[in-house]
C-alpha cells in the first residue's frame, strides 16, 4: 500500500493520515517459502465445480483441475507427463493403452482411488454425454478393463495418435462411489450435489455462491505438497474491478486474461507483475459458406488477401498477440507447419473481386455484382467481449478498401448461437454471413482438436462448424492423422490439413492473443505460465518449480491487509451519515442565515 | 359501504395487473431468441449430440407448448414453488432469499438519501433562485447525472479504495459476516458505503430538479407572501408553507422509483461485485435461466404494485384534499395519482 500511494505521489504526512484513517498499516513481508493464502479473482460461479457440472473452458476447466486429476498432465512446456499413471505403455498396433496407476491416492473424502474408479470413469462419460470428454471417446474407445487395483488397459476400436493427449490428459478421473447413484447428469436434472470430490492437489471445503470458493492444499498429494495451503478464488464479475481489487491488495492474481492496454500498466505498478507467454487461443472470422457470395473460394480467399493480420495485431492488441497462421494451428505450437504465413495483398484481393464479376462499384465505393447485388454483409460478434467487437469494426475498415461494406453486430452468447447455430437442439439453422469464432487453448494442444471447429458438420455429431464448411479432403487427413501412430508421417498429414486450410479458407484466423495474467508475486512467488494456456494450472502449484515470470520487475514486497476494518467502518458510518444528514443540514443553515437577515 | 366497494375494486385492479404482469413475465423471456441449453450444461454444451441436446430440452419441461409450461408454472407457483434454476443449479427461492435481504440493505437506504439530499439541495436552489447558489448547484447536480452509474462508480473506487484505500474495492460481504454483531455491521458498512455513495449521487438529479420546480410554484403563491408579510420566519415559511406543499409531486417520483428500485442497480452491482437481485436478473437473462428470470420478475412486479399501493394509500395523508368524505371535494378521490 506504502507503495501505492508513494506512486501517486502524496506526501508521507498525507499518507500516514490516511494509513490512519482506514486503520490499515503497511506490512513488509518477505516472501514466505510457503504461502498461506492466495486470492483469485474470477468472473463467475461454476456450480460446485465438478466435471459435468463447470460451465466455461477458461477459467472454469482450470480451476477443476486443481482439484480433480487426469491420468496424464503436461509440464511447464506443455509436454505430456505421467500424473494419475505411474506409467503408460502404448501397444505395437496402438490398439491399447495400458496403464499403471500411482499407490495410495486417496480421494478429498479419504476413500482410496483405485483402477476402478478409471474404468468407471471412461464407462461414465460413453453412457453420459459431455459435451467436451464424451466426443473424445466416442468411437474411438471400445472397452476399459481392470488388470488389478492399480491397472487399466483401454481397449481402442481403431490406433488413434491424440489419444494420450486427450482424453488420458483431458479427462478428470471421478469417484465411482460418489457418481454411480448420479443417473441424471444436468441440473435442473440435478448433478453431484454438495463440494466437488476429487484426488487433485486441493481439496474444495466451502461453497458460497456468487461469493467465494474455499480450496484447502491436500498435504499428502502425490506430486509433493502445494506450495500455497489455501487458494480462495473471489468472485468479482467486472474485470475493472479486478484490476482494482489487485492494485488495491484485496486479491493476488486474476484468472482471465488481461485486456492489452492494461498489460503494461499493471507490470509497471508497484508491488504487481504480470506473466505473459503466448497463448494458444485462436480469434478467427468464420464464412458461412452456405451462403453467397461465401460459397465461392475464390471470394473467401479475396476477402482473407483483403486482411491485415499484423495490422490487427498492432491495432487491436496493441502488439500483445501473435498474427494469425492460415493453418490454424498457433507458430510456437510444434504441429504448425513452419512457412506458413497470411498473405494480406490488397491489390490481388482487388484483382481477385474483379475477376469474380464484383467490377462495377456504386458512388459510396461499394462492389456490386453485375445483377446489381452490393457487397454489403454483417459481421457477427459476442457483446461480451469488448476486444471481438473492435477486431470486427477494425477488419470492417480493413474490407471497405476492398469495396466491401460490413456492419458490425453484437449479440449476447445466446443471441448468437440463436443464429450461428450454436445449439442443434432447437436451432439448426445458419442466419449469418460472417462471425467471430475462436477455439480456446486446450482444444489446440494437438491439431487432431480441429475437427471440433472444421470437420464436416452433423446433427448426430454436431461440431463448432458453424460455417458448414464441408471438406472431403479434410475429413480424410483427419481420419489419416488420427490413426497415424508414425509421428514424421504424422506430420506429414497434419502439415497438409493446414494447406487445405489455408487455400480452401473456410475462414481467416486473424490472431491469437498473447496470455496475460496479473499477479502479486509477494503474496504467490511461485507462478508458472504453461506454454499456451496460462497461470491457472496445478503446475503453478506442485510441479518441480522453476523462477516464475517472464516479466521481473523490483516489485517491494508489500502488502496490506484490511486488518482495521473497525476503523474503517467508522469512516463508513460517518461517510454515510454526513450524506443523508448533508441535506438537512443544508436546509438548516440556509434558515438560520435567512433569519439573521 | 361505498368506501368497500372503493376497496375491493382497487383490489381488483391490482388483481388483474399482476396477472397480465405474470403473463408477461412468462412470455417475454422466452421470445428471445437463443435457448438456456448452454446455461444448462455450460459451453461444451454446442457439442453434444442434437439428440442430447432435445432430451436436456425435454427434461426441463420446455418442449411442451407454451400454454402447457404456463400452466405448470402456475400450478407449482400456487404451492410457492418457484422452480429450480437451469443455470445456478438450485432452487429460484434459495437464491432470491439470498439476494434481496442485500438488495434493500443498498436500495433502499440509497434511495432514501437520494430523496431526502435532492429535496434538500433543491429547496435551496429555489430559495436562492437565479443566485450563483441555484446555478452551481444546478451545474453540480446536472454534471453528476451525465456521469454514467459505472463511470462514477469506478471513479469512486479508484479513488477511495485504490488511491486512498479507505474502502475495499470489492462490495461482496464475505461468507459468515452478518448484522447481528458490531463487527458484522462495521464490515457490511465500510462494503455498502462506496455502492451506496454511487447510487445516492446516480439517483440525485431528479429529485432535485423535481423539489426545484416545485418549489418555485409555491414560493410564487399568495399565501407565501401573506406568511412573510405577516412576520413568519423564514424557516417556518420554507417548511411549513412552501416546502410542504411542493412535497407532492416528490412524493409520487419517489414511490414510483421505490418500484424500480430493485432491478435497477445492475451496473452498480456490476461495478461493485455487489450480489444483489439486479445482477442476478441480467446473469439469468444471458443464461436463459427462464425459472430464474420468472422469480426475479415476480419480486419486481410485486414491489411495483405494492409501491403503487403504498402511494395510493399514502397521498390522502400528504394532501388534505384527497381524503376521502371531505365534503365539496370528493370527486379528487376519484382521480387517481398523476
Amino acid at each position: 500500500m506504502a507503495g501505492g500511494i508513494r506512486r501517486f505521489g502524496v506526501r508521507p504526512a498525507v499518507a500516514a493520515c490516511v494509513a490512519l484513517l482506514s486503520g490499515i498499516t503497511p506490512i513488509g513481508s518477505a516472501a514466505a517459502q510457503q504461502s498461506p493464502l492466495v486470492r483469485i479473482a474470477i468472473t463467475q460461479n461454476d456450480k460446485n465445480w465438478t466435471p459435468y457440472t463447470y460451465q466455461t473452458g477458461d477459467p472454469g476447466y482450470n480451476v477443476l483441475t486443481l482439484l480433480y486429476d487426469t491420468l496424464l498432465w503436461h509440464d511447464k512446456d506443455n509436454n505430456l507427463i505421467p500424473w494419475l499413471a505411474k506409467d503408460y505403455k502404448i501397444s505395437a498396433d496402438g490398439r491399447t493403452v495400458d496403464v499403471t496407476l500411482r499407490d495410495n491416492v486417496k480421494w478429498s473424502d479419504g476413500q482410496a482411488m483405485t483402477a476402478d474408479d478409471v474404468k468407471f470413469t471412461y464407462d461414465y462419460i460413453l453412457e453420459f454425454n459431455h459435451g467436451r470428454f464424451s466426443p473424445e471417446v466416442n468411437g474411438v474407445l471400445a472397452s476399459t478393463v481392470v488388470n488389478g487395483p492399480d491397472k487399466v488397459s483401454f481397449n481402442l476400436k481403431t490406433p488413434f495418435a491424440p489419444f494420450l493427449t486427450a482424453p488420458l490428459a483431458d479427462v478428470p478421473i471421478m469417484p465411482k462411489h460418489v457418481w454411480e447413484n448420479i443417473r441424471e447428469v444436468y441440473p435442473s436434472v440435478k448433478g453431484e450435489q454438495g463440494l466437488a470430490i476429487g484426488t487433485g492437489p486441493y481439496k474444495m471445503v466451502e461453497y458460497t455462491p456468487d461469493k467465494q470458493y474455499r480450496l484447502v492444499a491436500n498435504p499428502d498429494y502425490f506430486m509433493g505438497k502445494p506450495a500455497a495451503a489455501e487458494i480462495d478464488l473471489q468472485i468479482i464479475p467486472d474485470s475493472t474491478a479486478q484490476v482494482l481489487a489487485l492494485r488495491a491488495g484485496e486479491v493476488d492474481a486474476m484468472a482471465a486474461n488481461l485486456a492489452p492496454e492494461l498489460v503494461k500498466e499493471l507490470a509497471t505498478a508497484p508491488g504487481l507483475n504480470v506473466l505473459t507467454g503466448p497463448g494458444y487461443t485462436s480469434s478467427a472470422l468464420t464464412f458461412n459458406v452456405t451462403r453467397p457470395p461465401f460459397d465461392s473460394v475464390r471470394f473467401r480467399q479475396a476477402v482473407a488477401n483483403a486482411i491485415d493480420v499484423d495490422g490487427l495485431v498492432a491495432q487491436v492488441l496493441q502488439g500483445v498477440g501473435v498474427a494469425g497462421s492460415p493453418g490454424y494451428v498457433h507458430p510456437d505450437n510444434p504441429f504448425y507447419k513452419k512457412g506458413l504465413r497470411h498473405e494480406f495483398n490488397l491489390v490481388k484481393a482487388n484483382a481477385t473481386l474483379d475477376e469474380i464479376g464484383y467490377r462495377n462499384k456504386d458512388s459510396d465505393g461499394i462492389r456490386k455484382s453485375d445483377a446489381g447485388k452490393r457487397l454489403e454483409f454483417e459481421i457477427l460478434a459476442s457483446s461480451a467481449s469488448p476486444i471481438e467487437v473492435r477486431t470486427a469494426e477494425v477488419v470492417g475498415t480493413m474490407l471497405a478498401k476492398a469495396g466491401i461494406k460490413t456492419s458490425v453486430t453484437a449479440l449476447t452468447g445466446a443471441a448468437k448461437a440463436a443464429r450461428t447455430g450454436g445449439f442443434g437442439g432447437q436451432t439448426p439453422d445458419r442466419d449469418f454471413d460472417m462471425q467471430m469464432t475462436g477455439l480456446t487453448a486446450p482444444a489446440q494442444d494437438d491439431p487432431d482438436r480441429l475437427r471440433t471447429a472444421l470437420e464436416t458438420w452433423t446433427p448426430a455429431a454436431p461440431n463448432l462448424n458453424s460455417g458448414k464448411w464441408s471438406n472431403p479432403q479434410f475429413d480424410a487427413a483427419l481420419q489419416a492423422e488420427s490413426t497415424e501412430l508414425d509421428p514424421v508421417k504424422r506430420m506429414a498429414v497434419i502439415n497438409q490439413m493446414q494447406d487445405i486450410i489455408a487455400n480452401d479458407r473456410p475462414n481467416v484466423v486473424l490472431y491469437y492473443r498473447n496470455g496475460g495474467y496479473g499477479v502479486r508475486p509477494a503474496a504467490y512467488a511461485n507462478w508458472v505460465y504453461v506454454r499456451g494456456k496460462g497461470i491457472v494450472d496445478k503446475v503453478s502449484f506442485v510441479a518441480p518449480q522453476s523462477p516464475s515470470g517472464t516479466n521481473p520487475t523490483a516489485a517491494a514486497p508489500s502488502t496490506s491487509k484490511s486488518g482495521g476494518s473497525g476503523r474503517g467502518a467508522v469512516v463508513a458510518v460517518v461517510v454515510v451519515l454526513a450524506l443523508v444528514a448533508g441535506g438537512a443540514l443544508t436546509l438548516r443553515a440556509r434558515g438560520r442565515r435567512v433569519e439573521k437577515e | 359501504m361505498s368506501a368497500l366497494r372503493g376497496v375491493l375494486a382497487r383490489a381488483g385492479q391490482y388483481g388483474l395487473v399482476l396477472a397480465l404482469a405474470l403473463m408477461a413475465n412468462f412470455a417475454i423471456p422466452r421470445l428471445a431468441p437463443g435457448d438456456p441449453l448452454v446455461g444448462i450444461v455450460g459451453e461444451s454444451g454446442a457439442l453434444l449430440p442434437a439428440a442430447e441436446q432435445r432430451a436436456i430440452i425435454r427434461r426441463v419441461g420446455l418442449d411442451r407448448p407454451i400454454v402447457v409450461q404456463f400452466g405448470r408454472y402456475l400450478g407449482r407457483l400456487a404451492h410457492g414453488d418457484l422452480g429450480y434454476s437451469y443455470n445456478k443449479g438450485r432452487p429460484v427461492s434459495d437464491v432470491i432469499r439470498e439476494r434481496l435481504p442485500f438488495t434493500l440493505l443498498l436500495l433502499l437506504p440509497a434511495a432514501l438519501a437520494s430523496a431526502a439530499l435532492g429535496v434538500a439541495l433543491g429547496v435551496r436552489a429555489a430559495w436562492h433562485r437565479d443566485s450563483k447558489t441555484d446555478i452551481g448547484l444546478l451545474g453540480l447536480v446536472l454534471g453528476v447525472e451525465a456521469l454514467p452509474a459505472f463511470f462514477l462508480g469506478t471513479m469512486l473506487l479508484v479513488l477511495l479504495a485504490v488511491r486512498f484505500p479507505l474502502f475495499p474495492v470489492s462490495s461482496n460481504i464475505p461468507p459468515g459476516v452478518g448484522l447481528m454483531t458490531v463487527h458484522g455491521v462495521g464490515e457490511v458498512s465500510r462494503r455498502l458505503a462506496l455502492p451506496f455513495a454511487t447510487l445516492t449521487l446516480a439517483g440525485l438529479a431528479p429529485y432535485f430538479l423535481t423539489t426545484r420546480s416545485s418549489m418555485l410554484g409555491t414560493l410564487g403563491e399568495d399565501y407565501i407572501l401573506m406568511a412573510r408579510a405577516k412576520g413568519c420566519p423564514t424557516r417556518r415559511v420554507v417548511r411549513h408553507h412552501a416546502l410542504r406543499n411542493a412535497l407532492l409531486p416528490v412524493s409520487t417520483l419517489f414511490s414510483l422509483n421505490l418500484g424500480f428500485v430493485l432491478g435497477g442497480a445492475v451496473v452498480v452491482e456490476t461495478v461493485f461485485s455487489y450480489p444483489g437481485m439486479g445482477r442476478l436478473t441480467y446473469d439469468a437473462v444471458l443464461a436463459r435461466d427462464f425459472p430464474m428470470l420468472q422469480g426475479t420478475f415476480l419480486v419486481f412486479t410485486l414491489a411495483v404494485v405494492g409501491a403503487n399501493a403504498l402511494a395510493d394509500m399514502t397521498y390522502p395523508l400528504l394532501d388534505p384534499r384527497l381524503r376521502a368524505g371531505r365534503r365539496g371535494i370528493g370527486h379528487v378521490v376519484e382521480e387517481p395519482a398523476p
